[in-house]
């Protein structure tokens, strides 16, 4: 056992047999308070609801047991749990009952993420992750490091990316005894930072709305785990219900919409804020570190030879007003879903919902070139194409078809069809803005695609990522030429799609795109 | 030609002469077709079976014309499908890239470089080791990117494998 001093002192590289290490010992008093923290939450809204009167000495004595033994656990979880990084290797032993042990090649190493909740950061801590980047695989091939202390980890960061060309040579050289300054930020550049003014595009984002949902189906989804049919009958339900009935249904809508357009406009700022406050996109070592977040705080390292391209996404309002969030397409970026839980699925952000004229101005500077992209001028493609489209759409019609019979039966009434016709003018709007947003460019190295109705994305990846062509179309685009062309990518979800584009156009640009490629697969056409 | 100085005006493509992609020169072997019968066979044998089991006991006329219309797509199937998709079904390899090409409602061509390709693997299920046939997989870094033969027949696989794995090997580099 070693005090916190000595486990700060030691070196985070040992090459020896020995050298491992423990993780911060604070780890176990602050590990379990998050799942206490919902718990406690949990039961505190479960007996609000129930009536403090029903209260007896037995809960509060569970609770208190429950929180002894997480506090037990972790601490075993704690002590039995090493961590070393050899010249090498990064090595993880953990396990209560079943020993694990976990090693990641130093040099098979790609991204090296730091995560900090509130909790952890109250507490001078932060959780590291490092991966190998192995594309279309499970989130299983990372290690976690949970949870070291801030300076330890920001200076495992730097060890494990500074390296490169000589690995196998002598361990890796290290910041003195004092760990005070950090490791020089030599050539350290900045790209972009947090602009206040980015905060007056949020509402357009509707993250509030989205946290409003979550938040309210969360909730109902809790009191009726915990209460079962009562919770109809429980008083603060009632009383909404009794406000609800008491005046008109159009009245009560449209206080309803008011409610939520305001709630949207107060929460998404202050949670653009929390999310994405002090965020900052920077380049040294060849590798762009991205840092955000006020509560939650995160950095996610990406190596610049993995990346192969970028990604525009605007959803339908913040392209009214020319803003749109900016991704990387990297190789073991963005393609995972994790299982247990949504932390892989940002770790592809390079700038957060902001002017797209600064996404333009970012991207020119991450690819290192002197204009962007993403902002060439896009190929439309054909008319035809919009025939594929509304037959996609068409889905939004089926409602009305299917009600609407149900009417001439006289089985539903006939407002329910009329209702439902809505949704045939939003299918339409939506193939229409589908086609209309339908492209693609060549813009030097880069092979541009353009796609999507309510979110649209443009993507760019270089050309000499390409690793394969796949062509499809259906029998019946045959007569109107045309062809829906991707281009196979080891990076990001891993294909980049050109939609029903003209066959025409397309042919000659996916055969400039990778020289020599197609050429003998092609034919002059009659 | 384009420019590398900067943005390719996208307007001026006038391509000087329409290409289209050409059939690649190989079919598989003609017993594949037997292949995609015993299939399909397979799969609609049970289906009727269920079908004419149900209408022994209850013989409703809309019953009766869902077994009829699935006896007629299963002719059509059985007998129409495989040749249109022998027909189509073609592949090539080259010293530089593999090209396929499948699919008779959605037509599907792929191409991948020698350079790019991962794994070569060969897959072989009872009715095609019954009747002598390989399907051949060829694998990149990219699920996108990953072709099919189905149907070659077994030495001919054999050989194909053997000139992918030398050509694979040949090149340095992790095919990303």
């Amino acid at each position: 056992m070693s005090s916190p001093e000595s486990v700060t002192a030691q070196p985070p590289v040992v090459d020896t047999e020995e050298g491992w290490r423990r993780l911060d010992p604070r780890t176990i008093w602050v590990a379990p308070l998050r799942p206490l923290g919902t718990l406690a939450l949990t039961g505190l809204v479960v007996v609000t609801f129930r009536g403090w009167d029903k209260l007896g000495i037995l809960e509060p004595l569970i609770g208190l047991a429950v929180a002894v033994g997480a506090f037990a656990l972790s601490a075993w979880a704690w002590s039995t749990t090493r961590y070393r990084v050899t010249t090498t290797q990064v090595e993880l032993r953990s396990g209560l009952l079943v020993r694990k042990h976990r090693a990641v090649a130093r040099d098979r190493l790609r991204t090296v993420d730091i995560t900090a909740d509130l909790l952890h950061r109250a507490a001078g801590l932060a959780i590291v992750a490092v991966g190998t980047g192995r594309q279309g695989g499970d989130a299983d091939d990372e290690l976690k490091l949970e949870s070291l202390a801030r300076s330890d980890a920001d200076e495992l960061r730097t060890v494990l990316l500074a390296r490169r060309p000589a690995a196998a040579a002598a361990p890796v050289e290290l910041p003195g005894a004092e760990p005070a300054p950090p490791p020089a930020p030599q050539g350290e550049e900045l790209i972009s930072r947090f602009d206040p003014r980015w905060v007056l595009l949020a509402p357009l984002s509707l993250m509030g709305l989205v946290a409003v949902a979550v938040v309210a189906g969360a909730g109902v989804q809790l009191l009726r785990t915990a209460l079962g049919d009562d919770l109809w009958r429980s008083a603060p339900a009632q009383a909404v219900f009794d406000l609800v009935t008491s005046v008109s249904v159009l009245v009560a809508v449209v206080v309803g919409l008011v409610v939520l357009l305001v709630a949207n406009a107060v929460l998404s700022p202050v949670l653009y804020v929390l999310v994405y406050g002090g965020y900052k996109l920077t380049r040294q070592h060849d590798s762009l570190h991205v840092t955000y977040g006020l509560i939650t705080q995160r950095s996610v390292t990406i190596e610049e030879r993995r990346i192969r391209g970028v990604r525009l996404a605007e959803p339908l309002l913040l392209r009214a007003v020319k803003a749109g969030r900016l991704a990387a397409v990297a190789a073991g970026l963005g393609a995972k879903k994790d299982s247990s839980g949504n932390e892989k699925s940002n770790n592809d952000m390079l700038l957060p919902t902001a002017p797209v004229g600064e996404a333009h101005r970012v991207t020119a500077a991450v690819l290192r070139r002197a204009d962007s992209p993403l902002a060439a001028p896009m190929r439309r493609h054909p008319t035809a194409a919009l025939r594929p489209i509304l037959v996609q759409w068409s889905v939004f019609a089926l409602p009305a078809i299917v009600l609407g019979v149900l009417a001439a039966l006289d089985i539903v009434p006939a407002w329910i069809p009329e209702i439902t016709l809505v949704l045939v003018v939003a299918g339409v709007v939506g193939a229409f803005l589908e086609y209309r947003n339908l492209g693609h460019a060549r813009a030097g190295e880069y092979l541009v695609a353009r796609h999507g109705s309510g979110v649209r994305t443009t993507t760019a990846v270089r050309c000499d990522g390409i690793i394969a062509w796949q062509f499809r179309r259906t029998v019946l685009q045959r007569r109107s030429r045309l062809l829906t062309v991707t281009a196979a990518v080891a990076a990001g979800k891993g294909a980049h799609t050109i939609h029903y584009a003209g066959q025409d156009d397309i042919l000659p640009v996916a055969r400039d795109a990778v020289p020599g490629l197609l050429d003998p697969f092609l034919e002059p056409d009659t | 030609m384009r420019n590398t100085a900067g943005v390719t005006p996208s307007t001026d493509t006038a391509p000087a002469a329409r290409v289209r992609l050409r059939p690649p020169t190989n079919q598989v072997h003609p017993r594949a077709k037997t292949w995609w019968r015993l299939q399909s066979a397979a799969v609609y044998g049970v289906l009727l079976l269920a079908g004419i089991v149900v209408l022994l006991f209850v013989q409703e006329t809309w019953l009766v014309a869902i077994v009829v219309a699935l006896a007629v797509i299963t002719v059509a199937d059985l007998v129409f499908l495989p040749r249109l998709r022998y027909a189509r079904h073609r592949w090539e390899a080259t010293d530089q890239a593999v090209y396929v090409r499948d699919g008779v409602v959605v037509e599907d061509w792929r191409v991948a470089p020698l350079s790019r390709v991962q794994t070569v693997d060969t897959e072989r299920g009872p009715l095609q080791q019954w009747l002598g046939l390989s399907t051949v997989t060829i694998t990149t870094a990219s699920t996108a990117g990953s072709l099919k033969i189905h149907g070659l027949e077994k030495e001919a696989a054999a050989d194909l494998v053997d000139r992918l794995t030398a050509a694979t090997e040949a090149t340095p580099g992790d095919a990303t």
